[in-house]
């Protein structure tokens, strides 16, 4: 019970997000064996900011994080799970990792215009591509995620 | 001499196991973090546990975490850092320890630290007659 109520707290996802981006900027800077003032140069930003991330202090504008991330050569994504799949897979031990995807092609998105009134048919999905690690390694699942009004929250795997 | 033993720590789940130390079966995160119920320094509790769930999954430490200088017996010490607050661990085979809490001032006056070694110590001294 410990464990879920951190998953649904606030404060896990800001955390969970604040570490990513430590372990960007962490690896970025042992990879590239820089100290903390060549960080700061690379990055365009003052030491003490570098002392911020690296300490974990800091709460970034989104704008930031992307500045940052491209400042890394990376693409910043952000994807967003139901917090009750994700504290259910989170029971089973499965966490979620992104990982590319063949791009899905001829996809009808009618029903969209159904998510505002109470077609009890109406479909939403929300996020797509995102792959969770099934255990073994190497074996990954691809899940669209999705509202249904008559359904509820649900789960559908694609590749699997 | 009072009994020891370690449990899981049920907010961590890592490729590493994190686990806390119960003396007469009373758990030392519990304990700090039944002190800081009701401030404002709960959240960061929290995000200290994401933390270290972070650095036992093998990520980037940061400046998040300090490695004691001169260790006593027993094992690599840890300091996890937060504003306010700090928590205290060691290492054992396959493991991280948490043994102790406190705040950002007592670990300016060091008294965190020589809190964090006697209960360290008396660990190791129950481990040892154990055997």
């Amino acid at each position: 019970m410990k464990r879920e109520k951190l998953l649904r707290s606030k404060q896990y996802g800001i955390s969970t997000m604040k570490y990513n981006l430590l372990n960007l900027i962490g690896d970025f800077q042992r990879k590239n064996n820089l100290r903390d003032c060549d960080l700061a140069e690379k990055l365009a930003v003052s030491k003490s900011y570098v002392s911020q991330i690296l300490n974990g202090t800091f709460d970034h504008k989104i704008s930031k994080v992307a500045e940052l991330a491209h400042a890394c050569n990376a693409v910043p994504l952000l994807y967003f799970v139901d917090v009750d799949d994700f504290v259910k897979f989170d029971a089973e031990n499965k966490i979620f990792e992104v990982y590319p995807v063949s791009r899905p092609s001829n996809v009808t998105f009618e029903e969209r215009k159904n998510t505002n009134n109470e077609d009890k048919n109406s479909v939403v999905v929300t996020t797509t591509n995102v792959l969770s690690k099934m255990g073994k390694e190497n074996d990954f699942v691809s899940f669209v995620y999705g509202k249904s009004k008559s359904e509820g929250n649900f789960i559908i795997p694609l590749n699997s | 001499m009072p009994k020891f033993e370690t449990k899981i720590v049920e907010e961590i789940k890592a490729k590493e196991i994190v686990e806390e130390l119960y003396i007469d079966g009373v758990g030392q995160l519990e304990t700090f973090e039944n002190q800081l119920s009701g401030t404002t320094y709960k959240s960061e509790l929290d995000d200290l546990i994401v933390f270290i769930e972070h650095f036992a999954n093998g990520g980037t430490p940061g400046k998040k975490v300090k490695y004691l200088k001169n260790p006593i017996a027993g094992g690599t010490e840890f300091e996890f850092i937060s504003k306010h607050i700090r928590l205290y661990a060691i290492q054992r085979p396959g493991k991280k320890i948490l043994l102790f809490g406190g705040t950002k001032k007592a670990a300016d006056s060091s008294d965190n630290i020589k809190a964090f070694r006697l209960i360290k110590e008396k660990y190791i001294d129950f481990l040892t007659i154990k055997k």
